[in-house]
C-alpha cells in the first residue's frame, strides 16, 4: 500500500521562529546574533527567559550564564564548551566538507546554513565518524549518511540527509512501515510498489556496506535513542551535575529566621560529662557545659541551647542494649551567658523523658533514670552522642560503667 | 518522636579539672608549610562516606627537619552518592569533573570549619653510622580536651580506637563509624550522628 504523506523534519522551531526584543535594536541584534548561532542549544525555558530581556546588558548576563553552564570542565578558567563550539560553527562557516574525502563538495550554506539540519548536528555531535555520499537516480533521490559511535563502538546515531532536486530533508520515519520509509527515498510524490522495490534494488547493488540501508532501518543501536532526543537542545551539563550532586546529611540546619551567637568551637561543644554512683546502685548523669562551648539561639534576651542527645548503655557479656533519645531545649538570660563566658553549667540528664522507641511526643517511654534503673547487673559501654540540633556541633563520650 | 523541653538549669559554675600533663597551647603555625593532607573518613558503602576531620602534616620553613602534624575535627559530614543519570548523551567524563569541583569545594569549606584538636611536634636527623634518618629530641604532643584547653605531655602514644555502633534497619548490624583518640586519660571521639546515618541510607 502507498501512502500519501509527506516527508517533515522533526526538529525544534527553527532559530528564526525564537523573536528576540524588538524594544531595543541593539538588544535585537545581538539577541538574533545569538540565536543564529547557538539557537538549536536553547533550551525553552531559556527561550522564554531571553525573550522577555530587552535591553543589551541583561541579554549579555544571559548569555555569560548560558555558557557558563554548559561548561564542561569548571575547574578551568576556559569554558572549553564554547570554545568546541565555536570552533564547529567556523568550521561550518568555512565549509570544512567542501574538500572532505569522503564527501567532497557537501556544503552546508546548499542545506540552510546555520539553521539547517546538516548545520544541526553538526553543531551537537561535530565531524562524523563514517560519512558517505550515494547518488541517487530517476526514482531515487541522493542520500548521504553520518554515522556517530559511542565509546562501545556501537552505532549511536546514523542521519539520513535526503536531497530531492537541491531540497535537503532529514530523514525521520524510522517509526513507520518499511514501505513508507522508501517513500522518503524516492523523486516521486506517489512512488509505485515497483518503483519502490527498484529503489531497495538500487540500494542492495550500490550500498555494498549496507551504510545507507541500515540508516533507514534503524536509527540507533539503541532502541531508546531517537531522532528528536538526539537533537533536542541538551540540559547544560551544570544542571544535570547539580541534580546527580551527592548529598550531605550531615549538614547544619539554621533556619534563617532564627538568630545565633555561635560558641567559640567551630565543630564541637565544649563540655563534660559526669557519671555518678550511690550506695543503693543508682547511677545518674549530668552534663557541664561551657557557656561559651556552645550555639545559643537568641530569643528576645535569653538564649536557648537545642540539643539532641542519645545514650546507649550495652552489657559487654549478653551485647543486649539500652536506649535513649531526646531532643530537649533550655533557656537562660543572655545576660548571663555573656557575663560567664568561661563558665560551666549544670544539666542534670536523669529526668529527661526517653523518645527512643515512640513517634508520640504525648507518650515518651519513661526517662533516663528508668533505664539506669532498669538495666541487669553487669558491665556496660555507654555510648553518650550529644548534638547541637541546628549547627550540629557535638561531643561524643564513651564510658564503661559497672551496674552491681 | 522527640519533644522539646524546656528545663530549669543550675547555674554552677564548674572549675577545670587538672590533668596529669600540663595545660599549654600548641605551637602557632602561621608559616608552615603543608605538606601533605588527607581525610579521616570511614567508608560505610560505595555509596556512603562519612568525613570527620583532617590529618595535615607541615614542615618548619625556617628548620626542615622539624614536623608537625595536626588532627582537625569538623562536623561528620555524610556522603551518599547519586547514580549518574542513565542517559548515553550524558558524558560521565564531563560529570567526574563537575564531582571534582564539588568535592574540592565541599573539602575546602569543611577544612575552614575544622578544629585542631591534637598536634604532634617531632624533629629529624641523619643518624652518623647508618646515614638514615632517626628522630631527634622529645616528640611533644598538645591533645584537646572537652573544654577547648591542650593538654601537653613529651613522649607520650596517642592511642587511637576504632569504633562500632549498632545500626538497624536494612543493616542491623554493628558498623564501623567512628575513632577515639586516647592520651593521658582523656580522648577525643570522631563520630557522626546515628540518626543521620540512617537518614542517609534510606534516602534514595
Amino acid at each position: 500500500m502507498v501512502s500519501a504523506f509527506f516527508s517533515v523534519s522533526i526538529v525544534e522551531a527553527a532559530p528564526s521562529d525564537k523573536n528576540c526584543t524588538s524594544q531595543d535594536a541593539d538588544a535585537k541584534k545581538y539577541c538574533n546574533d545569538f540565536m543564529e548561532k547557538y539557537g538549536f542549544f536553547v533550551t525553552n525555558p531559556e527561550l522564554k527567559d531571553l525573550k522577555s530581556r530587552h535591553t543589551l546588558k541583561s541579554i549579555e548576563e544571559f548569555e555569560a550564564d548560558f555558557w557558563k553552564k554548559r561548561d564542561t570542565d569548571p575547574n578551568t578558567s576556559d569554558n572549553e564548551f564554547k570554545i568546541l563550539i565555536d570552533r564547529r560553527l567556523l568550521e561550518i562557516q568555512t565549509e570544512i566538507l567542501t574538500v572532505d574525502f569522503d564527501i567532497p563538495g557537501t556544503l552546508f550554506s546548499s542545506t540552510g546554513g546555520l539553521k539547517g539540519d546538516m548545520a544541526h548536528v553538526y553543531l551537537f555531535y561535530g565531524m562524523p565518524h563514517i560519512k558517505r555520499r550515494l547518488s541517487g537516480n530517476q526514482y531515487m533521490a541522493d542520500l548521504m549518511t553520518w554515522y556517530y559511535f559511542d565509546e562501545n563502538g556501537r552505532v549511536l546515531f546514523r542521519f539520513l540527509f535526503i536531497n530531492k532536486l537541491g531540497r535537503v530533508l532529514l530523514f525521520d520515519r524510522h517509526n513507520f512501515s518499511f514501505e513508507y520509509r522508501l517513500e522518503a527515498l524516492s523523486m516521486n510524490i506517489n512512488p509505485t510498489v515497483y518503483e519502490l522495490q527498484i529503489i531497495l534494488d538500487y540500494l542492495f547493488m550500490r550500498d555494498p556496506e549496507n551504510l545507507f540501508y541500515a540508516s533507514v532501518v534503524e536509527f540507533s543501536y539503541y532502541s531508546d535513542m531517537t531522532l528528536s532526543k538526539a537533537l533536542d537542545p541538551p540540559d547544560p551539563i551544570s544542571l544535570i551535575a547539580e541534580r546527580t550532586k551527592p548529598l550531605d546529611f550531615g549538614q547544619s540546619n539554621i533556619p534563617k529566621d532564627k538568630e545565633f551567637i555561635y560558641g567559640k568551637f567551630k565543630s564541637f561543644i565544649g563540655a563534660n560529662l559526669a557519671i555518678n554512683g550511690d550506695k543503693t546502685n543508682k547511677i545518674s548523669m549530668e552534663l557541664m557545659v561551657l557557656y561559651s562551648g556552645m550555639d545559643w539561639e537568641v530569643i528576645k534576651d535569653r538564649g536557648r541551647g537545642n540539643f539532641d542527645l542519645r545514650i546507649s548503655f550495652q552489657n559487654k557479656v549478653t551485647r543486649a542494649i539500652s536506649e535513649f533519645e531526646v531532643r530537649f531545649s533550655f533557656e537562660i538570660d543572655l545576660a548571663k551567658i555573656k557575663a560567664n563566658p568561661d563558665s560551666y553549667f549544670r544539666i542534670e540528664l536523669d529526668d529527661l523523658k526517653n523518645y527512643r522507641n515512640t513517634n508520640d511526643p504525648e507518650n515518651p517511654e519513661g526517662t533516663l533514670k528508668d533505664i539506669t534503673a532498669s538495666i541487669e547487673p553487669g558491665d556496660y559501654v555507654v555510648n553518650i552522642d550529644l548534638r547541637d540540633t541546628y549547627t550540629r556541633k557535638y561531643m561524643s563520650w564513651q564510658e564503661h560503667i559497672i551496674k552491681k | 518522636m522527640r519533644k522539646i523541653l524546656l528545663l530549669v538549669i543550675l547555674l554552677i559554675p564548674w572549675p577545670c579539672r587538672a590533668q596529669t600533663a600540663s595545660i599549654s597551647p600548641p605551637p602557632d603555625l602561621s608559616g608552615w608549610r603543608e605538606v601533605s593532607r588527607s581525610r579521616i573518613e570511614v567508608v560505610i558503602s560505595e555509596s556512603l562516606n562519612i568525613y570527620m576531620g583532617f590529618d595535615i602534616e607541615y614542615v618548619n620553613p625556617v628548620n626542615p627537619n622539624e614536623f608537625i602534624r595536626v588532627i582537625t575535627k569538623h562536623r561528620p559530614s555524610i556522603i551518599k552518592g547519586r547514580n549518574a543519570p542513565n542517559d548515553r548523551l550524558i558524558s560521565e567524563v564531563v560529570l567526574s569533573r563537575y564531582a571534582e569541583r564539588d568535592r574540592a569545594q565541599m573539602t575546602e569549606e569543611l577544612f575552614k570549619e575544622a578544629d585542631p584538636v591534637i598536634c604532634v611536634k617531632w624533629r629529624i636527623k641523619k643518624d652518623p653510622r647508618t646515614g638514615k634518618e632517626i628522630q631527634d629530641g622529645d616528640i611533644e604532643t598538645w591533645f584537646r580536651v572537652n573544654s577547648g584547653d591542650w593538654l601537653f605531655n613529651k613522649n607520650q602514644e596517642i592511642r587511637v580506637e576504632f569504633l562500632t555502633e549498632h545500626i538497624d534497619g536494612k543493616l542491623n548490624k554493628n558498623i564501623l563509624l567512628g575513632r577515639k583518640y586516647s592520651f593521658a586519660g582523656v580522648y577525643n571521639i570522631f563520630k557522626p550522628s546515628r540518626s543521620d546515618i540512617m537518614l542517609a541510607m534510606e534516602a534514595k
